[in-house]
């Protein structure tokens, strides 16, 4: 069956935009992906990666122990700037804290990144940094508390351990400073259009190619099916994830013309529109007042909502008569499951209330956005399928990067043009493949650097980033793709087989000893990567026999005098006859 | 498989119609929610729509702006379309 496709002109029209975008974010895109399906996991590994996090979850909190932490620790404690208190989590058994200080020097960077990461944790926007340093001269602190261990506070720049959010940033580019979150979203808008258009010239074959995956005959044909038919049914996935992506990297785009010309400049208001209760004006003079502690309001709330999760405590100018406090609550089951209440600290008024799933349209929007984007809607099960389609989407973009080659390993181009495409393809199937034995590499460092030397953090980092290249370059030297494959998939599967026991060796936490003791958090980690370890090396060996089972033959390229490139005409026929 | 070239415009054409649908795109869609925004009682709906829709907007402009023969047209027709948005913009105000 055929569906009426596009006419011929448009059909190559948007057949070459295609190509053309895709091809020149592919790598960066699987960057994306790949560093995006692990980041879907960055508080289920906490435990994992920190020693120190394998407890219980604390079954009760107390958010004015908490705050009375941060203000022993933190000399210089700004009470009446925005400070955030985040429960802890099945996943994650700490508290976290974010607030700020006031500071002595200059503002510097580190301010704009954390109040940056901190919006992203909780899964709001950077609108939210708008508020927060806006005023005076602050600077902003993120820190995790362990209850357990009598409230001690370690703040995050002197933590431990950061693997997951060493790969959640990779996610967007933080690394590149200042413009990396803007690249990371152009990235997914281009992968938007790339999708559309992918779709649109795809569309007469919609129906006939779907059941079409052959896997025995050119390559051609192979990279071609794998590439449309899992684009087709990723699809619903991608789109999803190219939008929010993009919501994500160019908020600023979108609220720069609103506030000028909607809401005369304002930006506050435009705040008042999309969290309303971040924007109830308050003065930071105001008198200071008495008024009942965070933790009054906390058991208020936890007994008007006894079934739903509170997700964060937020308190606004406290200590102030005009300071309030907001708690964001999450049922964690559905897509529109989020609510706040907010209190007038001194007065005890309920200034705001949007119950969880009774939220209208408006605040709805921003809360389905990030629930999509960060798959804390459905539990385990979900983020466990969102991986997979992560990882399916992956060998789509990668299986696009070879089509590419191969339909321009033809006698229309010269070799010099074949060279080209090959160097290209080769780049960036070493920058892709080779990130899959550095994130196991990030594992390994994380168990090998010993725990108590000082900025090992750094060095961790320094590790991923630096064998990352290291494999890379060494990619650059497989001229044949096939080896290049295997040779990332061996690499790789030897480090992750690698990880468990170095968590083993390091921790004394055997996986048995996990499985034994119902440490499903640690032990899952161990699972998993022995699980990728054992079919990547599977996988190699796979392509190793079935090598033997083809026969090869390799033509003497005729005009092509780099015998390095040779492989592009290679030619593999299958034996028929068995 | 690769598109044949024929069918693909000149080097300065293909230029123009990427900026336009690049930047002209994002400039239109941004109008044109303006324009809905500042007719409407309730901006809160539109700015927060536009979170999403926008994104729709701006690549369906993208790929409109592709299936013009003449780069230059689709520059006028866009930079039309955000004055007269900007038109109705300044009137209601």
């Amino acid at each position: 069956m055929k569906l009426k496709g596009l006419k011929t002109r448009l059909y190559n029209i948007f057949f070459h935009t295609h190509t053309v975008a895709g091809i020149v974010i592919s790598f960066a895109l699987f960057v994306i992906f790949y560093a995006g399906a692990f980041s879907l996991f960055r508080h289920d590994i906490l435990r994992w990666e920190n020693p120190d996090a394998r407890i219980e979850v604390p079954e009760t909190v107390d958010v004015d122990r908490a705050l009375v932490a941060a203000m022993d620790h933190y000399e210089n404690f700004a009470e009446t700037e925005v400070f955030t208190i985040r429960m802890p989590t099945e996943e994650s058994p700490f508290v976290k804290f974010y607030g700020a200080t006031y500071a002595e020097t200059e503002v510097d960077e580190e301010q704009a990144a954390t109040t940056e990461e901190e919006a992203q944790d909780e899964k709001v926007t950077e609108i939210d940094t708008t508020v927060a340093t806006a005023q005076r001269e602050t600077e902003r602190f993120a820190a995790h508390i362990n209850v357990e261990d009598n409230y001690h506070l370690i703040d995050e720049k002197e933590a431990e351990t950061t693997i997951g959010d060493t790969i959640y940033h990779l996610h967007y580019f933080r690394q590149i400073p200042a413009i990396g979150i803007y690249i990371s979203g152009f990235v997914a808008l281009f992968f938007l259009f790339a999708s559309i258009t992918g779709l649109m010239i795809h569309w007469r074959n919609i129906v006939s190619r779907f059941y079409a995956f052959v896997i025995e005959r050119k390559w051609k044909q192979i990279w071609s099916n794998a590439h449309t038919v899992l684009g087709v049914i990723g699809f619903p996935f991608q789109v999803a994830y190219a939008i929010t992506g993009a919501f994500f990297g160019l908020t600023i785009l979108l609220l720069i013309p609103s506030a000028l010309v909607l809401f005369e400049g304002d930006t506050q208001k435009i705040i008042a529109v999309v969290r309303p209760e971040a924007a109830i004006q308050v003065d930071k003079d105001a008198p200071k007042a008495e008024h009942a502690s965070l933790q009054f309001y906390y058991d208020k709330v936890e007994k008007m909502y006894p079934n739903v999760a509170i997700g964060n405590v937020r308190a606004y100018n406290h200590g102030r008569e005009d300071g309030y406090v907001s708690f964001y609550l999450d049922d964690g089951r559905t897509i529109n499951g989020t609510g706040s209440i907010v209190y007038s600290l001194v007065s005890g008024e309920v200034l705001f209330h949007s119950p969880p799933s009774e939220g209208g349209y408006v605040t709805s929007v921003m809360n389905v956005i990030s629930k999509l984007h960060f798959a804390n809607f459905g539990g385990l099960a979900l983020r466990v399928i969102y991986f997979i389609l992560a990882m399916i989407t992956c060998f789509m973009i990668l299986s696009g990067v070879l089509l590419w080659q191969e339909a321009r390993n033809t006698k229309k181009y010269t070799d010099k043009q074949k060279r080209f495409h090959h160097r290209v393809t080769k780049f960036y199937l070493a920058v892709c493949l080779g990130l899959f034995p550095a994130v196991a590499i990030i594992f390994i460092a994380n168990k090998a650097v010993p725990m108590d030397l000082a900025g090992r953090v750094a060095y961790v980092n320094a590790t991923f980033f630096i064998s990352w290249l290291l494999l890379i370059i060494a990619g650059l030297f497989w001229n044949n793709f096939r080896k290049l494959n295997r040779n990332y998939l061996q690499i790789g599967g030897i480090f992750s087989l690698l990880i468990p026991i170095t968590n083993g060796i390091v921790t004394g936490d055997w996986v048995w000893k996990t499985l034994a003791n119902a440490q499903w958090y640690v032990a899952s980690v161990d699972i998993f990567w022995m699980i990728t370890g054992l079919s990547a090396l599977l996988a190699t060996r796979w392509i190793q026999t079935s090598q033997k089972q083809v026969k090869v033959k390799m033509q003497q390229p005729k005009r092509v005098k780099n015998p390095s490139i040779s492989v592009e005409s290679l030619v593999v026929n299958y034996d028929k006859g068995k | 498989m690769p598109a044949k070239q024929q069918y693909l415009s000149t080097k300065g054409q293909r230029a123009l119609k990427v900026s336009a649908g690049i930047l002209g795109g994002f400039l239109l869609a941004n109008a044109l929610h303006l324009v809905v925004g500042s007719l409407l009682e309730n901006k809160a709906v539109v700015v927060i729509t536009s979170a999403y829709s926008i994104f729709f907007f701006w690549i369906l402009f993208m790929i409109l702006a592709f299936t013009f023969k003449n780069g230059w047209k689709v520059w006028g027709i866009y930079l039309l379309g955000i004055a007269i948005c900007s038109g109705i913009i300044f009137l209601v105000k």
